[in-house]
This record gives structure tokens, sequence and C-alpha cells, in this order.
């Protein structure tokens, strides 16, 4: 059973990372219809891979539950497996996509090649157990994506989009990089189980500061204040890459947290630091989707908040929340990616919603929020964890309080109500379901770390708790922000310089 | 002076003796401007039609300037089509040397004689620099423009979003410059570019715009304001033209967020001033760098090597002759070419339709034998030139009888729709709806329309409640966690299985169709629903029915059935999806106009009076709407379980032939199709239902020629779908109101869209709008260019380019042709301004076949004709 394993961990990067490779680099001389070819290669590849990793999923949880997490250099341990299938099931997909979409595309060997390349090491990245080796495809996936951000050559906007996300990107794989190199020191060894052990062991500054870093890497990935705005720039990239970016690549950041999570455990305040950044985050993305008038810089908006979610459970140490969320997050994000092209006048008639009684619904949604945190705190909830789990329930609660009141004053007639309310009641099992199961894939080292809740965590909650409550009672909402936030916000994340702008001339018909 | 500024009504300065008001200035430099439509309603516009005043090829010259946008295809894609055959060489060599023979100067190298005909003819088939192209690349803006263009784009986002953003921007009632006003000290980009000298301006921008813009005006130190406001609309046409078209035809939101181009001009130049204020030296020069080109030395030797050119006069040749000979060519490649391979490209294209069409004069002159002429139905189509081949396909299965009229059947009107909640102008751009027209249950679909309602309104409610939640700061975490795996399994189906996914939805929720469950209010009536009164009077019904009979020459005997069929697209997440509609219902399907012309001449009352204005519609004469889906060639037919049983035969077998007509027709447009799978029938399907289909279909690409005669002309020839097809018959119109009216509205329409096809192909970033790759929708109104640009107007690069990256779309000036008498033609002509504009500034051709001597007439400038057609292609 090891034996084809192991040799599962070694084709699933593999396989897409020579293939893409060997494309990128014969696509000089690549005629348009072997691009077609090459894509049609990639993408058969890539569900292939996903057949495989299904494969792997079943072999590692029918017959080792909680899978050891073994120390050769690839393997298939339970945070690796489940974060196969979701970067196969995307890529997938994104390849599926890009056969039609990016049909005429003259470099279309090359992006075949780059997507599966990049695919594939991301794949390496989530595999393995080696230190060298994941760095190496921490940085291979940067190199890789700054190609697919700058896809067109001659659009000097994309290659400024570009440039910039790489030196981002840089600065934090330094920092990832420099913080694995202090691990390895002092543990005396490269291999991952070896290390996050040792460290688990000692509480030097030096586990500290290599934490540190390796979470400033995570936050340079994951679009986390202060490193968020190269994701606001990257909209040059042809749609299917911010689907596969949005879905698959920005996780990285909560990913390499909870894959060293024994690490961050040794050192709390780390974590802790982690959460209000994340906090921080959260609100400035989602106050940054609200104005903006574009929408793939709202949905850019929208993946930087719920990457600011993300580390906030990693910052609670409810790491197996974290992976629920970046997984669910990835499907959502890619499907609205996806979808760009269906937003034209599409909120038009918004505008005569009428809400029949603004101060029932704020009422009954208060209720019914108090009602069910009360529940939360007091039940066992013993699949979820502690406190730490409690305060993440917290957000379900005031979103199922907020469709339960707005369903009541929605004036729908009882038939549809009764639909809408068994739609909205499907979706929340299927929240509880998914969270049982990735909670009972990654076993209990991921799902009991939780960390106590300080009075901290209680101020951050309860600060969205107010602005939920703002948003629920201002009808006025061009009042909601004062001018200078306004302005601030719709400044975030723009670049200095002004070449986000120049025109495009000619990248699609030649290079 | 700044003292100035201080001037607060507007009204008091526009009386100022010694200078044109601000208002008027702007209202004159905005005429460059052609208006840019919203996508959902996406009208195909000239991108030049504010400079159709001038003759086509300075026009083109005049946009390169203001706009920087090319005017005819790249050189390397003509030489190519020559070398294809697709521009005749024979006729190539005759515009040659109508345009350049015995014009050329003197050549000499080293003292020996070059002959510059032969030498610039090489030039002009082969190109002689191979990759060196003298081409000079795309000017790069300079940093002041840039500067204000990248604030003014921050601003038009944030001001003209229409509900993509949660939170708008605050105070857009009172106009752009007056909501930026009060935002703009706040702004720190401007603090920064204001610097500590331009501080003084950010803290007192003026009140009004008009202030503002003249305040500008002094600070800039303008000379010519009238040119400077020009460049600065030219700068960001996109824009400019959304704004132009919102402040003219005040849309339903314009109230939320009035404004106009004085207001965008004001915000523009401020920031201008301001900039300029700050840091004078910085933006001094305003000059763009002319790129430097290959040296002379080196493009001369390659020049020579392909030439032959003898090395004794090579080596005796100076550089001033080399210069001199080098710059002929690049300026005949810069400026005389594009005109001459564009003219013999059309001239090839209409040298070989004229041909044909002459043919064919003499049968539809004739006067048909009436034991042949008795169809069994006729059909009305859209004049598009998707039409064509379908109305082909469907003569060759039966005794039908087509006609090409507007495909608003002429029914100029509001369409408030129960199911599917966009109200919608169904009428062309040119003409202003008249008429609200509402849906009422039909009497035995009471309970379909029910479950259409409460439909509805499930869906509604549901996207509320997600967007509610998905805009909120506290409930976007959880809501994607609860539904994160449904998106997935969408996105999975959608992929995957696009076809099949949507045959199963609409297996699973067994919608009834909309159309058939109720019918359009024709009786003038009050709706309390929309409160508004809708409908027609019976005088307005009979005038409508009157004039498709008068304009389309459809007259007795009649068939069974008269069928009316408008036409759309059907196509998914597509933000281009107006285009592929019908343009003469304001990028919509007409449909509802279908549905109510038939509703219309069903009327016993209106059938009353038309026979008494000689139009006898038989009492066994129903008349039906219907649809023809352009992408998947299937046509519905509505209202069927209406029809009398008497008419049950007739209708089921007009249903298995226009089922048979939908088939053959795929089988012949699958092969222009990029990506196609080997199965017409379900692959057209699937183009239809795919979200990630770039080209469900071509749409109007290709279009060429716009045909005013009786299909008699036209039903021998295989027209390949270029040609917008009128039905026109010059015998029933001897005071020739008909042809004014076909040429002053449907052939209008036409020229715009051959416009839009022209130019989205020659400039696809200039004029069009890109590549749909790396669109970015903006505010539900349009698309922008990555991750900000102007406001894309055009098609987008994937409807008129192929997979290959070539043009699929052929670029020529639409090509008139009208069969009728020539003195009535030139009176009609000779009566319109307008027209004369067209034709005489070259923007479109007119050819008239003339029914006495069954000769092609050619339109010259100034009301005169040239007997022989110009130009004769190379024998076969």
């Amino acid at each position: 059973m090891l034996t084809v394993s192991t040799a599962l961990a070694l084709l699933l990067p593999a396989l897409p990372l020579f293939t893409g490779l060997a494309l990128v680099l014969r696509s000089q001389k690549a005629s348009p219809a072997q691009g077609t070819w090459a894509m049609r290669l990639t993408t058969r590849l890539t569900w292939g891979l996903f057949g495989l990793a299904v494969v792997a999923a079943v072999l590692v949880f029918a017959t080792d539950w909680t899978g050891p997490l073994t120390t050769s250099a690839v393997s298939l341990h339970p945070l690796g497996i489940v974060m196969t299938l979701l970067i196969t099931l995307i890529s997938g997909i994104v390849h599926s996509f890009s056969t039609r979409y990016m049909q005429s595309d003259p470099q279309l060997t090359r992006f075949a090649g780059n997507l599966s390349a990049l695919t594939g090491a991301i794949l390496l990245l989530v595999l393995t157990a080696h230190l060298v080796v994941f760095a190496l495809a921490w940085l291979a996936t940067t190199l890789l994506l700054t190609q697919l951000i700058g896809h067109f050559k001659n659009w000097s906007a994309a290659q400024a989009s570009a440039r910039r996300m790489r030196a981002v990107f840089l600065a934090g794989d330094a920092a990832l990089i420099t913080g694995l190199s202090l691990l390895a020191f002092s543990a005396g060894s490269v291999e991952l189980g070896t290390v996050t052990a040792a460290a688990a062991q000692s509480n030097s500054w030096l586990v500290l500061l290599a934490a540190l870093l390796i979470m400033i890497g995570g936050m340079a990935r994951s679009a986390i204040v202060p490193f968020h705005s190269w994701l606001l720039n990257s909209m040059t990239a042809p749609t299917p890459v911010s689907a596969m970016m949005h879905a698959g690549l920005v996780n990285a950041g909560g990913f390499v947290v909870v894959r060293f999570h024994e690490v961050f455990l040794a050192v709390p305040t780390v974590l802790n630091l982690l959460f209000y950044f994340g906090a921080a985050t959260a609100l400035l993305g989602t106050s940054t989707m609200l104005v903006r008038g574009d929408v793939k810089r709202a949905l850019g908006g929208s993946t930087i908040g719920q990457m600011g979610f993300m580390m906030m459970q990693c910052g609670l140490g409810a790491f197996a929340h974290a992976i629920y969320h970046l997984a669910a997050h990835g499907l959502y994000k890619a499907s609205f990616f996806l979808s760009v092209g269906s937003t034209v006048g599409q909120k038009q008639k918004d505008k005569g919603s009428h809400q029949p009684s603004h101060i029932a619904a704020i009422t009954l949604g208060a209720l019914l929020a108090a009602g069910g945190v009360a529940a939360a705190m007091t039940s066992s909830l013993s699949v979820l964890g502690g406190s730490a789990s409690a305060m993440i329930l917290f957000f379900a609660v005031f979103t199922a309080a907020h469709s339960a009141a707005m369903l009541m004053t929605s004036g729908a007639s009882l038939r549809n109500l009764a639909l809408l309310a068994g739609i909205v009641g499907l979706c929340a099992g299927t929240y509880a379901l998914g969270l049982w199961l990735v909670d009972a894939a990654l076993g209990p080292a991921l799902t009991e770390a939780m960390l106590p809740i300080g009075l901290g965590h209680w101020i951050v909650v309860g600060l969205f708790l107010l602005l939920w409550l703002a948003q629920l009672a201002v009808t006025k909402r061009s009042s909601l922000l004062p001018p200078a936030l306004y302005v601030w916000l719709l400044n975030t994340g723009r670049s200095r310089s002004g070449a986000e702008l120049t025109a495009l001339r000619e990248s699609q018909t030649s290079n | 002076m700044p003292q100035d500024i201080s001037i607060q009504d507007p009204v008091a300065e526009t009386s100022s003796s010694r200078e044109v008001p601000v208002r008027e200035l702007v209202r004159q430099a905005s005429n460059i401007i052609a208006p840019v439509w919203p996508l959902k309603s996406f009208v195909a516009c000239n991108p030049l039609q504010g400079l159709e005043d001038l003759p086509f090829e300075e026009a083109v010259e005049t946009g390169r300037q203001l706009f920087g946008g090319r005017g005819y295809l790249a050189p390397k894609e003509y030489r190519t089509r020559i070398s294809e055959g697709r521009i005749d060489k024979k006729i190539l060599r005759q515009v040659f040397d109508e345009r350049l023979g015995g014009r050329l100067p003197e050549l000499t190298l080293g003292g020996v004689k070059i002959d510059a005909e032969t030498l610039l003819w090489r030039h002009l088939i082969q190109g002689l620099f191979g990759k060196q192209s003298s081409a000079s690349p795309a000017a790069e803006l300079n940093p002041l423009t840039s500067l204000v263009n990248r604030q003014t784009i921050k601003w038009c986002v944030a001001f003209f979003d229409e509900g993509v953003a949660t939170l708008p921007m605050p105070g857009r009632q009172q106009g752009l410059y007056r909501a930026w006003r009060a935002l703009a000290p706040h702004d720190s980009e401007l603090q920064e570019l204001a610097d500590e000298r331009g501080a003084s301006v950010l803290k007192s921008l003026a009140k009004t715009p008009e202030a503002a813009i003249k305040r500008a005006f002094d600070i800039l130190d303008i000379e010519d304001p009238s040119a400077h406001l020009t460049r600065h609309l030219g700068a960001l046409h996109g824009w400019a033209g959304y704004i132009k078209w919102r402040a003219d035809s005040k849309p339903s939101g314009f109230k939320k967020a009035p404004t106009d181009l004085v207001d965008y001009l004001a915000l523009r130049l401020t920031i201008e001033a301001l900039a300029v204020k700050a840091d004078p030296l910085r933006y001094k020069s305003t000059d763009t760098q002319e790129p430097s080109s290959t040296p002379v030395t080196r493009r001369f030797d390659h020049l020579a090597s392909k030439l032959n050119i003898k090395n004794a006069a090579l080596a005796r040749a100076n550089k001033t002759e080399k210069k001199k000979l080098l710059t002929l060519l690049d300026k005949a490649e810069a400026h005389d070419f594009g005109p001459i391979w564009l003219t013999a490209s059309e001239e090839t294209y209409r040298s070989n339709l004229l041909g044909k069409l002459e043919q064919q004069v003499p049968r539809a002159v004739a006067k048909s034998d009436p034991a042949t002429q008795n169809p069994q139905a006729q059909l009305l189509f859209c004049i598009d030139v998707r039409s064509e081949p379908f109305r082909r396909h469907l003569e060759a299965l039966g005794p039908y009888d087509t006609f090409g009229y507007a495909g608003f059947f002429g029914i100029p009107m509001r369409h408030h729709p129960t199911i599917g909640n966009e109200v919608r102008d169904l009428c062309p751009a040119l003409v202003k709806p008249k008429h609200d027209v509402a849906e009422q249950p039909l009497p035995g679909q009471l309970t379909a329309a029910q479950t259409l309602e409460s439909a509805q309104a499930r869906k509604k409610q549901a996207k509320t409640l997600y967007g509610k939640l998905k805009a909120n700061v506290a409930t976007s975490f959880a809501l994607v966690e609860a539904t994160g795996v449904f998106s997935g399994l969408s996105m999975l189906a959608r992929t995957l299985a696009p076809r099949s996914l949507s045959q199963a939805s609409k297996r699973l929720t067994q919608k009834p169709l909309a159309e058939q469950a109720y019918t359009p209010t024709i009786q003038t009536a009050y709706d309390e629903q929309i409160d508004r009164l809708v409908g027609f009077t019976l005088k307005e019904q009979v005038a409508y029915a009157k004039a498709m009979f008068e304009m389309t020459g459809l007259e007795a005997p009649f068939g069974r059935l008269l069928v009316l069929c408008g036409h759309g697209g059907s196509t998914v997440n597509n933000p281009f999806a107006s285009t592929i509609n019908c343009g003469a219902c304001g990028g919509h399907s007409g449909a509802a106009n279908a549905r109510t012309m038939a509703a219309i001449l069903n009327r016993p009352e209106v059938r009353e009076q038309l026979a008494e204005e000689g139009i006898k519609l038989p009492d066994n004469c129903i008349a039906l709407a219907a649809e023809h889906d352009t992408t998947t060639d299937e046509v519905t037919l509505f209202g069927t379980d209406q029809i009398p049983a008497s008419h049950a035969e007739d209708l089921a077998q007009l249903w298995n032939r226009l089922d048979e007509a939908g088939k053959k027709n795929r089988a012949y447009r699958i092969k222009g199709l990029p990506g196609a799978s080997s199965d017409p029938d379900s692959h057209m399907t699937e183009r239809s239902t795919d979200w990630a289909q770039v080209r469900p279909e071509w749409g109007l690409a290709r279009n060429a020629a716009f045909i005013a005669a009786p299909r008699r002309l036209t039903e021998q020839l295989d027209l390949e779908g270029r040609c917008f097809l009128h039905s026109y018959d010059w015998q029933q119109d001897p005071e020739g109101d008909t042809l004014e009216a076909i040429l002053t509205a449907p052939m209008v329409v036409g020229e715009w869209i051959n416009t839009q096809y022209y130019f989205s192909t020659v400039d696809n970033t200039v004029y069009g709008s890109g590549s749909k790759v790396t669109q970015n929708v903006v505010g539900g109104i349009g698309v922008m260019q990555g991750n900000a640009s102007d406001l894309m107007d055009g098609l987008p690069w994937q409807s008129v380019y192929d997979e290959d990256g070539r043009p699929y779309h052929d670029p020529l000036r639409l090509m008139t042709t009208v069969l009728a008498p020539v003195e009535q033609v030139e009176e009609v002509i000779a009566a319109n301004d307008y027209l004369q504009q067209l034709f005489d500034n070259n923007w479109v051709a007119l050819h008239v076949l003339d029914p006495e001597t069954k000769q092609s007439l050619r339109y010259q400038s100034g009301l005169t004709w040239d007997e022989a057609p110009s130009y004769a292609p190379t024998p076969d």
C-alpha cells in the first residue's frame, strides 16, 4: 500500500508539472492548431489527476483514516489530499472552461503549459513534506502565476500588474524561505514532520521568528493587509486565470499556517497577531468590495475579505474551519469569476425591493442571533470544538438570522416561503456536513487545537455585529460612509503608476 | 485670472460678450463624439458618427488624430488577401492607377532613373520591407493625459455604477462635477498630485462646472479652448460617448445621477489644471516623440537586395536619394495604400455581386405567372443578414414566399413584460418608442400565468436574499461556506455538460413559455400595474398594419398563414448578448413586436379597415407570430393553441418545414464556426448554452450590402448571409415615399451596423472592445479592459476575428442596391440631405438596377450617375 500511495503522491504533481513545462518550452514555435491540441491534452490530464486524487483519498481514508504525516519528499497526508481534491477539481474546471473560452488565443500552448505547470507546482506544495521541495514549489508558483497574469506580453498594463504581483510575492517568499531555513537550522533537519515536532517542543525566540516569517510569507500570498493591493490589480489576467488564482493560489497563505500548525501553536502570540491582521483584512476587503463599480475588482475585494476571515479562523486555531472555508470559498469564487459575463444590466431592478418593516426585521434578527449564540455557547458542540468554534459559529448565526428576517418580511407567498426556507436549510445542512467531513478527514491534530478566546477576540466580533446592524438599519445607503472613508476605500489598492490604463493594442493579434 | 472664478451664476457668465459661453463651446466640441449605448440595449453605431459630414478618408484621418484609431486593416492582412485572390489584382491595378498614376515624383539612384510606379506597385502587393514595417507603434500617452485619464476613470466608474457597488458614490444627484467636488479634498491621490503649490486650487474648487472650466482655461493659459476641449473628449471617447448618450436620451435612472459633458470636462480640466499648477515644468511638453525607426541604410540595403538593384548604381547612391525613396514608400503606405486596398476589396466584392444581380433583373421585372404564385404561407423576416440563408433554405422546401422588413415590424413600442422584468424599448435607436405594450394572461392560461409569476417572485426573493447576504460585512463569510459546495456543483455541470444541464433544468422546472400564456395588450387601456396607458387606437393599429404591406410590397394573393418572424440570439454568460439580437429592436429579440403585429392583424376591425384601403386579407388567412433563434436556427411559433382546427394541417406542415430549414441552415452555418463538432444540431444548442463560449454565433459579421428589391431578384442567389434584404416593389411606390422611408431608416440602421463592424475590425482596441478574455464588466453598463480603462464601445475581438487571429468580418463599406428607375431614386436622394451626406462622403455606395434598361448605375457624388460598372475583375 505504501508503494502505491508514494507512486500516486509522486505522479500527482510530476505529471502536470513536467507536461506543462514541456509545453511552455515548445510554445515559441507552436501553431494555433497545436495550441488547441495542448489545451485538450492538459485538460484531459487534469481530469485524470482529479481521478487519481479521488483514488488517493479512498486509499488513505479507507485504509488509514487519519493518515500518518510521513517524512518522505511527497506523501499522501490527509491535509494534502483534501487540498489535492480541491485543486484538481478547480483546475479541471478551469482547464475545460479555457478550451472554449481561450480558443482564439495565439499563445494557447504557453497558456496551457503554464496553467498545467502551476497546477503541478501547487500539488507539489501541498503534498511535499520536505522543506527544500516546499520552498522550491512555493517559488515556482510565484513565477508561474507571474507568467499567467502577464499572459499578454505586449500589453504594458498586464506586464505592470505581473511585476507588481511578483515583487510582493518574492518579498513574502524571501520571508517564508528564511523562516523555513531557521526551522531547519534549529531542528537540524529538512523533513517537515521532524522540524515541526522539534519546534513544538522548544519555545525559543528562533521559533517565534520563524513563525512570524512564515506568517508574513502566507500573508503576502493571501493578500492580507498590508499586502492586499496586488490582488486588486491583477485583473489583466485572462478570466480563467483569475478563477484559478482566487480559488487556488491565494489559499496558500491559509494552507501554510495549517501545514505548520505545530510551529504556530508553540507561539500563540503569532496566531493572535494573525487573527487581528485577518480581521482587519476581512473588514477592509469587504468594504472595498462594497464601493467597487467594476465586477472583477469587486470580486477581488470580496476575495481579500474572505482571505481575512480564513486567517481569523487560523488565528483562533480553528484549522479545520479554515480549510473548509478556503475550499468552499474557492468553489464559490471560481464560479463567480467564470460567470463575470452575466453581470450586464443585472441589478437594474433592485431599486424597487420594498422592505415592509425594517424594525421588525432587525428585532427579529437580533433576537434570533442572541438565541443562536446562547445556544451555541451552552451546548456542547463536541464535533465543532470549543469556544473558538462558537465564535466562528457566531457568523453563521448572523447569517441565519438575517436570512430568516428577510424571508419573513419579504411578503412571499406561503409556498414560495417554504421553498426558499428549504433552500436556506439545505445550504445550512450542507455547511454542517461539509465541516464535519473536513473535520473527520483532517483528524484530531487539526481540529482540537483551538486557542482560548480573549476579550480582544470578542471586541472584534462585536465590531462585526455592530457593522451588521448598521448595514441593516441604514436605509439611505450612500450616507453610511463618511466622504473621507469612501474616497479612501475607492483608492484602496490602486497602483501609483498610470500603467494600468495603457491600451492593449494588438496584444491578441501578435505575440 | 483667479478673481474670475468667483462667478457663481453660469447665466451671468454666458452674458459675457467677448467669449462663447462654456456650455456652447462644449456642445460644439462634443459633436465629434459618437454616442455609446449601455450594453444591455446595445445599439450598433458608427464610432465616427460625429465625423460623417466629412468624406470617409478624411474622417478616418481625423479619427486617427482624435482617438488614435486606425482606419484600415493592417497592411500585412491586405497583402495576404491579395495573394489569396480575395482582392482582385486587375481591380487593384485600376484603383492604383486612378489614385497614384502619373502623379509620382522622379526618382534616381546614383544617377540611374528608378521607376517609382513599379516600385510602389510592388510595395502595394508584396510589401518591400518584410518584417521591418515602417508602421510606427502606438504612441505612448503623455504623462499628463494618462494622469487625468486615471482620475477620470476612477470617478466615472463610481458615478455611473448601476448597482454593482452596494455603496454608491455619495452626492450623485448633484451631478458628476459637484459630487466629485465634495469628495475631492479628501482624495489623497489628488492631495499628492496638487502638492503644496496646487493645494490652494484643491481647497477652493469652483462651485459650478462652467466656472471650473473657465478657471482651468485661465490656469492652463489655453489659447484655443475649442481644440482643448476636443482633445479632452477624444482622450476617453468611450466614457465621453456614454455620457453624451445618457444626457441626450435621459434613461430611467438619469435623475439619480444627472450629468453631462460639461460636468465631465470640468472634472478633467480641473485635475489637469491642478497637476500643471503643482508642477508646470513636468508637463510642459505635450508632444509625443516620434518613435525612432530603423536606420535608413539598413532598410535601404534590405530593399536593394529585394529589388536586385545593381551594385554600381547602389554604390553611387547618396543618402538623400535613399531617404527620398524610402520616404516615398513610407508615405504611400501610411496615407495612400489604405484607401486603395479598401476600394479594391470593395470593388472585388461589388462587381461580383452586381454581375449576379444584373442577370436576375429580367426575372425580377417579369410579371410572374399567377399559376405558380400561390403561396401556402407568407413569412416576413427581419432585414438582418442572418435571415437570408434561413429564408433561402425554407423557400426551397415548399410553396412559401418570404419578405424582408425591419424586425420591429414598424411598431415603435416600449414593452412591459410580466415575466422577465426588464422594460425594453423595442425599436431602432433612430425612433423613439410611441406606445407602451403590456401583457395580459390569455383566458385559458391563468394557471400557467400564476405558476410563472410565482416562480418569478421566488427567483427574485432568492436573488435579493443572496445579494443582501453577499454584500454585508458580517454575513458574507458564512454565506460562502454554506453555498460553496453548490457553486462547485453548478460550475461542474455548466462546464462539462452545458447542454444537458439546460435541458434538465427545463424539464425539472416545467415552466410554460411566457409567450404562450400571455398576449400583448392591443386595445388602448389603462394598466394598473405599470400605471400608464397601454395599447393602440384602432387608427394606429391600421396604420402600422398598412405600412407593413406598403413597405414590403406584400399583396394578394395571400396564403393561409401570414407569419411574422422576429429574431433573437441565445447565449449565456455573454456581456455582448444584445449584439446578436435584433438591431431594429434596440438589441433585443423582436418576438414581442411580432406578437403585437400578429394580434393586430387578426382583429376583424383592423381587417375591415384594411380592406377599405385595398388590402383584402381573406378570412382563411391567419397571422401568426414567430421567433427565429439565430444561434440555434430553431423557430418558435407563438399562440399556436389559438389557431383554429381548420389550419392545423398548415401549421403542422409549416412546423416541419421550419424544422427542416433550421437543420439545413445549421449545417450551412457550422462550416464557419470555430471549434464546431460534427453534429450541427446538438452543437448549436450547446453553443447557445455554454458559459465558456465566446462566439455563440457570428452575428452580423461579413455584412456588406443592403438590397431593396422584390425577393424575386435575389431568390436564386446564395448571398452568403452578407446582405440586408428589404422587400421593395418600385411599382407600388410611384411617389418614392416608401423608398425614402427605406433609405432613411432601415438602410441607416444597416449603415450603423456596417460601420460598427468595420471599425471594430480595423481597430479593435480603439473602436472595438478588445478581447472578451480580459474584459471587466463595469457598473452593469459596459466593459473595461483589465483593471480599468476607457469604456470600451464596439464589438469584442472574438466577434470579428476568427480563431487564427485573422479578421473574420470582411471590413467593407455598405453597398446599397435598389431595383427602381433611376429618376425615382434620384428624387428621393435630392430631397434628403442626410442621404446625400452618406453617399457623397462615401460612407455608403449606392447602385441602382434600372428595371427598364436592366443595367446597373452607380451613384457619383452630387447627384450624378455612372453608366458602366467602374471596375471589371479579372475574368475567371
